[in-house]
């Protein structure tokens, strides 16, 4: 066995020292080895530079609005936290016209990697019409294909931020959300003595418009699916009742609930075809569903707990909301047509207000702990929980059309004390407060207008 | 004819077989050699002492006594009667998370002045907005003239030293005349065209043209085609011998070994030059890439898909230290759609382009070893910073 073992390895020996004498074995070169591999996971964060110069002008009419309409886009790209404009003082190559060929290599000396260039017009009959174009400065090309758009005079804000949309969607991949509103609670006065009025604006606080007036107080204002109707609680029968508006007409009905009962927190469904809402009786709180057409109501919870804060998923078959069955205030999922709910959340401190994302992803939730409000998100499974905000009082998360932005109400401490929106991106970054010309509370996102 | 050539050749390698691998046979048992240990003798008065000091009574250490710890076994089967957490009051306390408790309902005046409309005239919101959605055509041309740059020649002009290509004006003639007259100059600074690069570099930004390695450069393109010439050329002249000497026959074996040989010198010379080849890059000259790269990779404005999806770019390199824009592509991606791998892939194509676009550092003598580099792109640990 060993003299087999030393003559096999004899032979091996002798193959390799012929193979080496004659060539046969050449050495493996770096080309051999293939192209060099390299794993990036580190990164930095940081706003992508973009530049949006004034849009050209194209008839007399049309020069108040081409450089409001420039700054609207801007202020949009820049809100978000994403970009950052660089000022028009450091362009090397001047924009004179909408045809003219893009100059790349000026846009990359100063590190400009989003162009937006543009348009706009004003036809005799008082018609605004903005074109624009979206530019991939690195790439050396078009992001997507040129637009226009149309609208009165009057529009031209929502022209701007439809336009700022299609930027964003391209160069970031992701949905959109500026041409949207925001309905709220205008507040005013001393926290003793507080008027409350249903408002509604834009998503960066321009164009306020009241919905109600002062003379009741009015509570957790809900956006239809469509955006066309808003739902709310009112105080104006003393008692708290839920009314449903239509925002056209600025018509208000009360839902076909029980008098008798406090109903409050209501959420239209996916379908905006039936609401779900809490109903009190005595000390008992749960949660019932109402089919808008037929006023038929379904209970969906049974038990001694207050149950309440429901928020459909987007597909409709799930209901989140919060109750205090365990002894404490926390998050519980269940079926949209009631029975068993199982309970997310388990870290410490109380859990309420849920709101599930429209993405369907992430539930966006107030939490209290340790003396403190945070508003934070968590998965539909109650996992990787993340704290994004924390202060004396948050509450009260809405998410953006595309959900990736949650508006909130904050409280300062004291007498003095008032509340203002705050909108926060869902890594937690860009917080900022939405510019509000009084005390505000309760937003609620409306979805994408068309 | 060739028996006492046979013989002595046999005898020859013969030789050099015991020579070169007596060894095996000679010694096939691969004993190992005994080892021996020097012992000395003691005394039987010494081995009684050591004897009792080893059986000397030990002074005995009580163990700790062991005690359970106190467990409420109550709690522990009947968990659900266990006391309540104290550290948080059951009842809600203000402010409350959630809706306004119908309970501290504030009293409400009579709504007797109170108009069911707002008083003020509420503005209908504006939501006309009419999308025409009418497509522009693209600008037919939106690529600009090259704008004239002094200085800078719109493509650099490859350094002679590299260039694998004077092999080619030789080989296809292998007599000596042909080779004189192709026989490289292995430094000619006065003949090498004007080099022009991608960018101006001013003075102070030139290198010192020192080099940190202490190894010697590769040997030049010039000096191993010379060799590969001269290589040839012994083949030949072998060829040549060969066949004077084969007068008889044409099956002799070494004249065909020595036309194959030619054959592969002749044949791969030219198409595969071999370029010099240097150390393998270290760990910390991968690292320096890694890092240039991850400075311009910016996850901060790709949409939450594209920050779950991974890709693998490759790219050429110049020699210079700058990629090659053209070469960049996506191989391949994981964990996501099509669109936001292409977004991932544009982000990380931005991240090379402008942070390669002064030069990587990396060492020109292991050129080879990054002529091309693939890179991959995982932003799992970017999503929650």
């Amino acid at each position: 066995m060993i003299h087999l073992s030393a003559y096999v390895r004899c032979l091996a020996a002798t193959t390799l020292t012929a193979a080496y004498m004659f060539g046969f074995a050449a050495p493996l070169t770096a080309q051999d080895q293939g192209p060099l591999k390299i794993e990036i996971t580190q990164g930095v964060i940081e706003p992508l530079p973009v530049a949006v110069p004034d849009f050209i002008a194209e008839t007399a009419q049309a020069a108040e609005f081409a450089k409001q309409i420039s700054d609207v886009i801007a202020a949009d790209l820049v809100g978000t936290g994403l970009f950052r404009e660089v000022p028009d003082s450091a362009y090397i190559s001047k924009v004179t016209s909408f045809e003219s060929p893009v100059q790349y290599a000026d846009w990359k000396a100063i590190n400009v990697q989003g162009l937006v260039t543009g348009a706009v017009s004003v036809d005799a009959g008082g018609n605004l019409s903005v074109k624009f174009r979206v530019f991939d400065v690195f790439n050396d090309g078009q992001l997507g294909s040129g637009l226009q758009l149309g609208g009165s005079t009057n529009s031209w804000r929502r022209i701007a931020h439809k336009v700022a949309d299609v930027v964003y969607s391209r160069i970031t991949g992701e949905g959109a959300y500026f041409d949207s509103r925001v309905v709220f609670v205008s507040e005013a006065g001393s926290k003793q003595a507080r008027e409350k009025r249903l408002a509604v604006m834009d998503y960066d606080g321009a164009n306020v418009q009241y919905l109600t007036d002062a003379s009741a107080i009015v509570l957790a204002p809900r956006f239809s699916p469509t955006g066309d109707r808003v739902l709310y609680t009112s105080y104006e029968s003393g008692f708290p009742q839920i009314m449903m508006l239509d925002v056209g007409t600025v018509t208000r009905r009360q839902l076909p609930v029980p008098t008798e009962s406090m109903s409050f927190a209501p959420r239209f469904s996916p379908d905006g075809r039936s609401v779900v809402y809490s109903v009190s009786t005595g000390a008992n709180t749960d949660l019932y569903r109402m089919d808008i057409a037929s006023g038929q109501v379904a209970r969906l919870t049974n038990t001694p707990a207050i149950e309440t804060a429901p928020s459909f998923s987007p597909d409709g078959s799930k209901i989140v909301f919060e109750s205090d069955r365990s002894g404490t205030q926390q998050i519980y999922i269940m079926d949209a047509a009631g029975g068993d709910a199982k309970r997310i959340s388990f870290g410490q401190g109380r859990y309420g207000t849920p709101v599930w994302s429209p993405r369907g992803d992430l539930i966006a939730f107030t939490k209290q702990a340790n003396g403190r409000f945070h508003i934070g998100v968590m998965r539909t499974d109650g996992s990787e929980e993340r704290l994004l905000t924390a202060s004396f009082l948050d509450e009260g998360p809405s998410w953006s059309p595309n959900g990736r932005v949650i508006m909130f109400t904050r409280e300062t401490q004291g007498a003095t004390g008032e509340s203002a929106l705050y909108s926060v991106d869902i890594s937690g970054r860009n917080l900022r407060r939405v510019p509000t010309n009084s005390g505000a509370s309760d937003p609620a996102w409306s979805p994408l207008l068309k | 004819m060739n028996t006492g050539q046979y013989i002595s050749a046999g005898a020859h390698f013969g030789f050099i077989a015991y020579v070169l691998l007596g060894g095996f046979f000679l010694n096939p048992n691969d004993s190992e050699p005994v080892q021996t240990q020097e012992v000395s003798l003691i005394s039987e008065s010494d081995f009684a002492a050591l004897s009792r000091v080893e059986t000397a009574p030990e002074v005995p250490v009580e163990a700790p006594e062991i005690t359970a710890p106190a467990v409420d076994t109550a709690a522990l089967l009947n968990p659900e009667q266990a006391p309540p957490d104290t550290s948080e009051p059951v009842a809600p306390t203000q402010p409350t998370l959630s809706e306004p408790a119908p309970a501290p309902v504030e009293p409400i005046a009579p709504p007797a002045a109170v108009d069911p409309t707002p008083p003020s005239p509420v503005v209908e919101p504006e939501i006309s907005v009419e999308d025409t959605g009418a497509g522009l055509p693209d600008i037919p041309d939106q690529r600009p003239t090259p704008r004239p740059v002094p200085r800078i020649a719109p493509e650099a002009v490859v350094n002679p030293e590299r260039t694998p290509d004077i092999a080619d004006q030789v080989i296809p003639e292998v007599s000596p005349d042909a080779t004189a007259a192709a026989e490289p100059v292995p430094d000619q600074p006065a003949a090498a065209p004007q080099e022009a690069v991608t960018e101006i570099v001013t003075e102070a930004e030139k290198p010192s043209g020192l080099t940190a390695s202490p190894r010697p450069k590769a040997r030049p393109q010039a000096v191993l085609a010379q060799a590969a010439l001269k290589k040839a050329e012994a083949a030949a002249q072998a060829t040549a011998q060969a066949n004077a000497q084969a007068t008889q026959t044409n099956s002799d074996a070494a004249a065909d070994a020595a036309s194959a040989l030619v054959a592969e010198s002749t044949s791969q010379t030219p198409a595969a030059p071999r370029r010099p080849t240097g150390p393998p890059m270290s760990a910390g000259e991968k690292d320096a890439l890694r890092v240039a790269v991850q400075q311009c990779w910016n996850t901060g404005s790709m949409s939450t898909e594209a920050q779950r999806t991974k890709v693998t770019v490759g790219v050429s390199m110049n020699q210079n230290g700058t990629p090659i824009v053209g070469s960049i592509k996506l191989l391949g991606s994981s964990g996501g759609s099509n669109a936001s791998a292409e977004q991932a892939f544009q982000t990380a194509r931005r991240a090379i382009i402008i942070c390669g676009k002064r030069g990587f550092q990396l060492p020109v003598e292991k050129f080879d070893e990054w002529r091309e580099i693939e890179l991959s792109f995982d932003p799992e640990q970017m999503r929650f910073k």
